[in-house]
C-alpha cells in the first residue's frame, strides 16, 4: 500500500494542507466571533431603539462581510484538498467523514448564505425583527459550519461510531449520534468557537482603541469596547474550561500527544506540569531527534496528574513508557502494537486473497475472525500501527508541540486580564487617557491570531504520525501524485493566499479609516 | 449516554445569552459615562 510514497510527498502534501488551513483560519475565527458580536449589537438596537447601535452594528457588519468573503474562498480549496491530496484517506473513511462535511454544506452554508443577503441588503426593506433574526441566523449558521467540520476533525482524533467492513476494506458509520456527540468533537467545537469569540472581541477592542487614540468616534469606540470586553471575558473563561476538558480527552485517547505537549518523557504518579520551559539542542535519545531535552523548566508538582485524570496521584504515561511499554501500569509497547497491527493487516490480506480465489469457506472464516470482538479489541484497534516502519516516528515533535501549547495557554491567561482592564478603564470613563493601554490593545490583535493558530498547530502536529488516531498513519493517506505537482500548487496557493490576505488587510484598513460615518467624527 | 455532551452543547447558547444580558445591563447602567463627550480629545499624529 505504501509503495511509491516518499516522505517528501507526504511532507509537501502536509505543508500544502497546513498552508491552506492556516490561511483559512486567519479569516474563520473573526467570522465566528464577530457574527455573534454584531447580533448582540443589533439586538441592543432593536431593544433600546437607540440609532447609535444601528450605526455601530452596520460598521462592524461591513468588516464582517469583507472577512467572510475571503474566508469562504480559502475554505473551498481546503475541502477539495481532501480529494486531490488525501484521496486514500477519503476513500478509507469517506462514508463517515463525508456525512458531517455534507451537512456542513447543505445546512450551514445554505443557512448562512440565505440570511447574509438579508443581513447586508435588508436594512429598511424588512422589519427590524426580521432583520435581527437574519443576523442571528447568519451568526449561528457560521458557527454551525464550524460544528460539522470540527465533528469530522474530532472523529479523526478519536474514531467512534463506526465498523470496519472487510469486504470493501473501508470504515462505515454505525451511529451518527455517537460521531456527533463524541466528547472529543463536542469539546473541540466549544473550545474552538469560544476561542474565536475571544479573537473577535480582541479585534473589536483593538480597532476601537485606534479610534480613541486618533481622538475620533469616541462614543462608538467606548460602546464597542464594553460589548466586546464583557463578551470576550466570558468567552475566555469558558475557553479555559473547554480547553481543560479537551486536554483530558487527549490524555485518555491520545496519550502520546499529551506527553509531547507537556514534554513528559518518563511517566510517573503525581506527575508535575511544566508551566514554563526551554528546550536545549541536545536530545534525550540519540536515535530520536524529536526528544529534545529541557535546558530550563519550571514544574508544578502533581498538577499534570490532576489535569489528565482528576486525581493528584494518577499515573501519567510519558513518551518512553508509550514507546517501550510499562507493564506495571498496563501500557503496551510500540513494538507490541506494531505486531498486533501487522497481524490485522495480514488477516485482511488473507481474506482478500481467499475471496479472489473463490474460496468461500476460508473467506467466511477469516471474516468471522476479523469481525470478532476479541480481534477488534486486540488487533484491529492497532491496525494503523502495522504500517509503522520505525517506532520513533510515533513521537511527534516534542518542542513544537510544547511551545504551541504553552504559547496558547500563556496568551490565554493574558487575555483574561486584558478584557478586565479594557472594561474597567471604559466604565470608569478613563479609557481615552490610557494611551499606553490603547496601544497595547492594538498590538494584542496579532497576539490573538498567534494564540488561535498555536492551538491548531498543537492539535494537528501533536497527533502525528496519525491522520486517524491508531487506524491510519498520514503516510498511508496521501494521494500518489508527483512531488513536483504538489510543490507547484503549494507555491501557487502561497502566492494567492498571501495576495488575498494583503487585499483583506488593505480593504479593512481603508474601511476602518472611513469609520462609522458619525456626525462630526469626534463625539 | 450522551448527557454530558448535550450539557456541553447547551452551555454554548447559554454563554451567548448570559453575555447579552450582562452587556445590556452594563450598557444601560453606564450609559451616561459612555455617552459623555471627551472635551479635549487629542488626536495622535
Amino acid at each position: 500500500m505504501l509503495e511509491g510514497i516518499s516522505t517528501s510527498l507526504v511532507d509537501w502534501s502536509r505543508a500544502q494542507f497546513a498552508l491552506t488551513a492556516m490561511y483559512h483560519w486567519i479569516f474563520v475565527p473573526l467570522t465566528l466571533g464577530l457574527g455573534i458580536i454584531i447580533a448582540i449589537m443589533e439586538t441592543l438596537y432593536v431593544k433600546t431603539g437607540n440609532p447609535e447601535w444601528k450605526r455601530i452594528t452596520k460598521f462592524w457588519m461591513t468588516l464582517f462581510g469583507i472577512n467572510f468573503a475571503i474566508g469562504v474562498a480559502t475554505g473551498i480549496i481546503l475541502e477539495f484538498e481532501f480529494g486531490t491530496n488525501w484521496s486514500n484517506y477519503s476513500w478509507f473513511v469517506g462514508d463517515i467523514f463525508g456525512a458531517p462535511l455534507a451537512i456542513e454544506g447543505i445546512l450551514a452554508f445554505f443557512m448562512e448564505s440565505t440570511f447574509i443577503a438579508i443581513m447586508f441588503f435588508g436594512w429598511n426593506k424588512v422589519s427590524k425583527g426580521f432583520h435581527l433574526t437574519a443576523t442571528w441566523l447568519t451568526a449561528i449558521g457560521a458557527n454551525l459550519s464550524a460544528l460539522w467540520i470540527l465533528v469530522a476533525n474530532g472523529w479523526m482524533q478519536k474514531p467512534v461510531g463506526m465498523v470496519f467492513n472487510p469486504e470493501t476494506a473501508r470504515m462505515e458509520m454505525t451511529s451518527f449520534w455517537e460521531v456527533l456527540f463524541s466528547p472529543m468533537a463536542v469539546h473541540k467545537f466549544l473550545h474552538t468557537t469560544s476561542s474565536s469569540f475571544v479573537l473577535a472581541a480582541i479585534f473589536v477592542i483593538g480597532v476601537s482603541s485606534w479610534y480613541i487614540l486618533k481622538g475620533r468616534d469616541i462614543v462608538f469606540a467606548r460602546k464597542s469596547i464594553v460589548v466586546s470586553s464583557i463578551f470576550g471575558f466570558l468567552a475566555i473563561i469558558y475557553t479555559v474550561f473547554t480547553g481543560d476538558s479537551s486536554a483530558r480527552d487527549i490524555a485518555h485517547h491520545q496519550p502520546m500527544k499529551f506527553a509531547a505537549f507537556e514534554g513528559l518523557y518518563n511517566g510517573s504518579e503525581g506527575a508535575g506540569l511544566v508551566a514554563l520551559g526551554l528546550f536545549s539542542e541536545n536530545s534525550t535519545d540519540p536515535n530520536n531527534q524529536n526528544l529534545k531535552d529541557f535546558a530550563v523548566k519550571i514544574e508544578i508538582p502533581n498538577i499534570l496528574s490532576y489535569m489528565a485524570f482528576l486525581n493528584w496521584n494518577a499515573f501519567v504515561p510519558g513518551i518512553n513508557d508509550l514507546i517501550n511499554g510499562n507493564e506495571k501500569y498496563g501500557v503496551l509497547s510500540a513494538d507490541e502494537k506494531i505486531a498486533r497491527g501487522k497481524l490485522a493487516i495480514e488477516k485482511l490480506k488473507a481474506f482478500k486473497e481467499a475471496k479472489k480465489a473463490g474460496n468461500v469457506v476460508a473467506a467466511d472464516s477469516l471474516k468471522t475472525q476479523i469481525m470478532s470482538p476479541e480481534f477488534q479489541n486486540n488487533n484491529f484497534k492497532y491496525f494503523g500501527y502495522g504500517y509503522i516502519a520505525d517506532k520513533n516516528t510515533l513521537v511527534p515533535s516534542v518542542a513544537f508541540s510544547f511551545y504551541s501549547f504553552h504559547i496558547m495557554v500563556v496568551l490565554g491567561m493574558y487575555f483574561i486580564f486584558f478584557f478586565l482592564f479594557a472594561l474597567y478603564y471604559t466604565l470608569k470613563g478613563k479609557i481615552h487617557k490610557k494611551r499606553k493601554f490603547l496601544k497595547i490593545a492594538i498590538w494584542t490583535i496579532p497576539l490573538a491570531y498567534i494564540a488561535s493558530q498555536a492551538g491548531w498547530v498543537l492539535a494537528e502536529v501533536g497527533r502525528q504520525p496519525w491522520i486517524i488516531q491508531d487506524l491510519m498513519p498520514t503516510i498511508a493517506a496521501v494521494t500518489k501524485i508527483s512531488v513536483g505537482a504538489v510543490q507547484v500548487t503549494f507555491w501557487l496557493f502561497a502566492i494567492i493566499f498571501t495576495t488575498l490576505l494583503i487585499a483583506e488587510i488593505k480593504i479593512m484598513m481603508r474601511q476602518i479609516k472611513i469609520g462609522s460615518k458619525t456626525e462630526g467624527g469626534t463625539n | 449516554m450522551y448527557w454530558s455532551s448535550i450539557f456541553w452543547f447547551i452551555s454554548w447558547p447559554v454563554l451567548v445569552i448570559i453575555s447579552y444580558q450582562l452587556i445590556k445591563f452594563t450598557i444601560l447602567k453606564y450609559e451616561e459615562i459612555l455617552e459623555k463627550p471627551v472635551k479635549k480629545a487629542v488626536p495622535e499624529k
